[in-house]
C-alpha cells in the first residue's frame, strides 16, 4: 500500500523523487537567505538550517498526510474490511520512504561540506525510528478525530505552523531567553531537531535527558493515538 | 460446519437533528445545548446460521436493513449488540472496486485489489492470468484504470474478486449492473 501510495504521488511527474527533494532544499535556501545576516556567524549555521527542515518537513508532511488517510480513503473505510490502522501506517510509510531519501542528500551534502562525517551519524536510524513512531501515533490520532471533526485539518495547520516558529528550525538554540528555555524544550519537535543536529553535524552523542524525552513521548503519541483510534473507527463508516 | 453464525445482533443508528461536523459546531451546540438526537433501530434482534456450501439470500423492502446486515458480516459496521462469527476467510463486494485508484494501470490495481481481498502477491501471480481471462480483459492490462470503461471495471473487480477464494462471498447489490 506504501508503494502505491508512492507511485500515486509521482505518478506523471518526470522529476519524480527530484520534487519532493527540491522542496525543503528551497525553503532551507530561503530561510539561510534571509537570516544569515542574523545569525551567519554561528558555526555550520547553513547546515543546521537544512537538517532542522527537513527533520521539520518529516513531521509536518507525515502528521498532515496522515490525518487525511481516513477520511481520503473512504472507499476503503465503507466498503471493505481491512484493519484501518493500515490505512495511516501506509501513509507514514511513504512519508518514511521520502524522507530516508532526503537525509541520504543530506548526509553527502554534510560531507562534502564538512569533508567528514560524525561518529554519531550512526544514531540517524535509531532516532528516525523514533521520530517515525511519533509522527505514526500522532497521525493515528489526528486521522480519528478528523473523520468526526471536519476543520481539523484547519486548526491542525495553524497549531503546525506555531510549532514551526516554536522549533529551532530557522534560528539557533541560543537566542532563547533562559527563563523560557524549560517550556521551550518541551516541545518534542525541538527535541528531535536538537538530537539531528548533534549527531549529524556536531558530532555530540544526544543527552540521556533528550533521548528518554522523545522516546516517551514517542510512546505516548502511540499510546494515546492507537487508544482513541480504535474507539472511534467503531463508528467510521457511519460517519463517512 | 457453519460458515456464518450471526446470533441476535441488533444496530441502532443516531439520527441527530443537527449534522455536526465541525469542531465549531459542537462548541455552538455545547452552548445551546442540542446534544439530542433519535435513535433509529436498523436491525433487531436477528440471528440465523449459514452451512458451508449454501447460499444465502435476504430479500427486503428498501431500508430494512439488508446492507446494514452485510456490512456487519463485513465487519464494516460493527453491531451494537450481539455477536458474529464467521469461520474462514471472508470476501465482499459490498461496492466494486474498493481500492481501485484510476492512475494506475489494471494491472497493478488487480494487486492492490487482491491485496484487500487478503491475498499474498505469490498468490496473485499464480491465478493473474486466470483473473484476466476469465475478466476477458487481458488485452488491456497495461491500461490505466481511469480509461476503462465502467463495465470493464465492474469485469475486472468481479474476476479478482472470485480467485480471491474465499469460503464466504458476501454481495450486495452490486452485481445487478453486471452482465
Amino acid at each position: 500500500m506504501a508503494a502505491t501510495d508512492l507511485k500515486n504521488r509521482y505518478q506523471n511527474t518526470a522529476l519524480g523523487f527530484f520534487w519532493s527533494l527540491l522542496n525543503p532544499l528551497l525553503l532551507a535556501g530561503v530561510l539561510y537567505f534571509v537570516f544569515r545576516h542574523l545569525w551567519g556567524r554561528e558555526e555550520n549555521f547553513a547546515i543546521n538550517i537544512l537538517v532542522g527542515v527537513m527533520a521539520w518537513q518529516f513531521f509536518s508532511t507525515g502528521t498532515s498526510s496522515s490525518l487525511r488517510a481516513i477520511v481520503g480513503k473512504s472507499s476503503l473505510v465503507t466498503g471493505v474490511y481491512i484493519p484501518r490502522q493500515i490505512l495511516v501506517l501506509s501513509n507514514v510509510l511513504s512519508t518514511l520512504v521520502n524522507s530516508l531519501l532526503t537525509f541520504i542528500v543530506l548526509l553527502l551534502i554534510i560531507f562534502i561540506v564538512l569533508r567528514h562525517l560524525p561518529v554519531t551519524v550512526l544514531l540517524f536510524p535509531l532516532i528516525h525510528l523514533i521520530l517515525f513512531w511519533f509522527i505514526y501515533g500522532a497521525g493515528l490520532l489526528l486521522s480519528a478525530l478528523y473523520v468526526y471533526f471536519r476543520d481539523l485539518n484547519q486548526i491542525w495547520e495553524v497549531l503546525v505552523r506555531t510549532l514551526f516558529f516554536a522549533s529551532p528550525v530557522m534560528y539557533p538554540l541560543t537566542i532563547i531567553p533562559d527563563y523560557i528555555m524549560p517550556y521551550y524544550r518541551l516541545n518534542p519537535v525541538t527535541q528531535f531537531i536538537i538530537i539531528y543536529r548533534d549527531i549529524m553535524v556536531a558530532g555530540n552523542l544526544p543527552s540521556l535527558y533528550s533521548i528518554v524525552f522523545v522516546i516517551g513521548f514517542a510512546i505516548a503519541a502511540y499510546l494515546v493515538g492507537s487508544f482513541v483510534f480504535s474507539k472511534l473507527q467503531r463508528r467510521f463508516a457511519e460517519e463517512m | 460446519m457453519s460458515a456464518i453464525i450471526v446470533d441476535n445482533i441488533s444496530k441502532k443508528f443516531r439520527i441527530p437533528h443537527e449534522k455536526k461536523s465541525t469542531v465549531l459546531q459542537n462548541i455552538a451546540g455545547l452552548i445551546k445545548r442540542r446534544f439530542d438526537y433519535e435513535e433509529f433501530w436498523a436491525l433487531k434482534e436477528v440471528s440465523f446460521e449459514v452451512k458451508k456450501g449454501e447460499a444465502f439470500g435476504i430479500i427486503g423492502r428498501n431500508g430494512s436493513g439488508k446492507s446494514t446486515l452485510l456490512k456487519i458480516l463485513a465487519r464494516v459496521l460493527y453491531s451494537y449488540s450481539g455477536s458474529v462469527s464467521l469461520n474462514g476467510k471472508v470476501a465482499s463486494l459490498l461496492q466494486l472496486g474498493v481500492g481501485f485508484q484510476s492512475e494506475l494501470t489494471a494491472r497493478e490495481n488487480v494487486y492492490i485489489y487482491s491485496s484487500i481481498l487478503g491475498l499474498g502477491r505469490k498468490q496473485v501471480k499464480k491465478v493473474y492470468d486466470e483473473i484476466f481471462d476469465f475478466a476477458e480483459l487481458k488485452k488491456f492490462e497495461n491500461m490505466k484504470l481511469k480509461n476503462f470503461s465502467s463495465g470493464m471495471k465492474l469485469r475486472l473487480a468481479f474476476s479478482t474478486a472470485i480467485y480471491a477464494v474465499p469460503d464466504t462471498l458476501l454481495i450486495d447489490e452490486v452485481l445487478a449492473v453486471g452482465d
